[in-house]
């Protein structure tokens, strides 16, 4: 009843299910709720915009990509999407010590993309726990929605 | 170029300069530290981004990285990596107080962690340069304390990354012996993609 969703990985699932997913630095977890079915899924992705890429052959490694897939598939297994309601965790800038790149770091066009793609879908964001400069592991309970995030430097947090 | 694509020659060649760096690197962390270490060939990994967790055996465990930039005629990134325990070993070390000593790492262990980090990295770095006749010049260091998943990816990720498919890492593994502890670091060299072009150069095997 404990699944882990690894890096750029997506798992849907029905109550009684616990998603969890570890290691989120600058990548962000988006766990989507449909609170009538108890049902919802886990994204783990690692970049703003498959554009970046050249091989977008696993489209849960992408902002866009990988929301609209999550959502498609929540939809296929009978969530309505006014249903939905979305919380996401991560987008560290972990090395903010180093010198500014020419690009904002990863972490932040992480969390901008996230916003993006989910206001194009209508999916409001009801919690976040984003940004900062530590890593992040997460547990979604699927009978409540609550989201628990753990961190070394921070340690406990309910979202 | 493609980085997945690359011949056994190529590799063969990559490798041994790295096996020239990570020497350098080995006899300089052996003089900071006072006792002998040794180095294991170093490894070519060519993994997918989502994988570089892998480079860690345990995702989850509490890691020190510290991360330094490298700049001029190639650019790229450097990892020095330890479990938290190992690293404060080699803090106690450095600044000569038994093992016992408080367990945090305030800005003084922070600072001398950089410190060897940026010794270790220079003596890889300047091997390399003299070998290649390439000008690399490290950049400041910066540490992180957290799981080795997190550490990993985002210290990949950071900066301008380029090639985000694919991730091209040369890892050299430190191992040293104090009493009945056995400790080990692992130092990543993560050159850009245009830059391993132009190292292929240098070497004849582009």
């Amino acid at each position: 009843m404990k699944k882990t969703v690894h890096i750029g990985e997506f798992i849907i699932a029905k109550n009684p299910a616990i998603l969890i997913t570890n290691g989120l630095g600058s990548c962000i977890a988006l766990a989507l709720y449909d609170k009538k079915n108890k049902s919802g899924g886990l994204l783990h992705f690692l970049l703003p915009d498959s554009s970046l890429s050249v091989d977008v052959s696993n489209p849960a490694k992408f902002a866009d990509m990988g929301i609209d897939q999550l959502v498609y598939q929540l939809i296929e297994n009978g969530s309505n999407i006014n249903n939905l309601c979305a919380k996401i965790i991560g987008g560290a800038n972990m090395f903010s010590q180093l010198p500014r790149h020419a690009l904002k770091p990863i972490g932040e066009r992480n969390i901008a993309a996230a916003h993006l793609n989910l206001e194009r879908q209508g999916i409001p964001i009801i919690s976040e726990d984003v940004g900062a400069d530590y890593g992040r592991s997460i547990e979604f309970h699927l009978d409540t929605g609550i989201v628990i995030v753990k961190s070394y430097k921070m340690g406990k947090l309910q979202l | 170029m493609d980085i997945t694509n690359l011949e056994n020659i190529q590799l063969d060649g990559i490798r041994e300069i790295a096996n020239i760096g990570s020497g350098h690197s080995a006899s300089a962390l052996s003089q900071i530290i006072g006792h002998k270490v040794m180095i294991n060939v170093p490894e070519v990994k060519i993994i997918p981004i989502e994988k570089i967790s892998s480079l860690w055996v345990n995702p989850k465990e509490i890691i020190t990285g510290i991360l330094l930039d490298f700049l001029g005629d190639i650019t790229g990134k450097t990892l020095l990596l330890f479990t938290k325990d190992d690293a404060k070993y080699i803090i106690d070390i450095l600044l000569e107080r038994d093992s016992n000593s408080a367990s945090l790492f305030g800005d003084m262990e922070q600072s001398s962690l950089k410190e060897v980090a940026n010794i270790v990295v220079s003596a890889y770095l300047s091997a390399l340069g003299t070998f290649l006749e390439l000008m690399v010049v490290p950049s400041v260091p910066a540490l992180v304390i957290d799981d080795a998943a997190s550490v990993l990816t985002s210290a990949y990720l950071s900066g301008d990354a380029e090639n985000i498919d694919a991730v091209f890492c040369i890892k050299t593994q430190f191992e040293f012996i104090k009493g009945q502890k056995e400790l080990e670091g692992y130092m990543l060299f993560l050159p850009d993609t245009d830059s391993l072009k132009t190292i292929l150069k240098s070497l004849h095997l582009d």
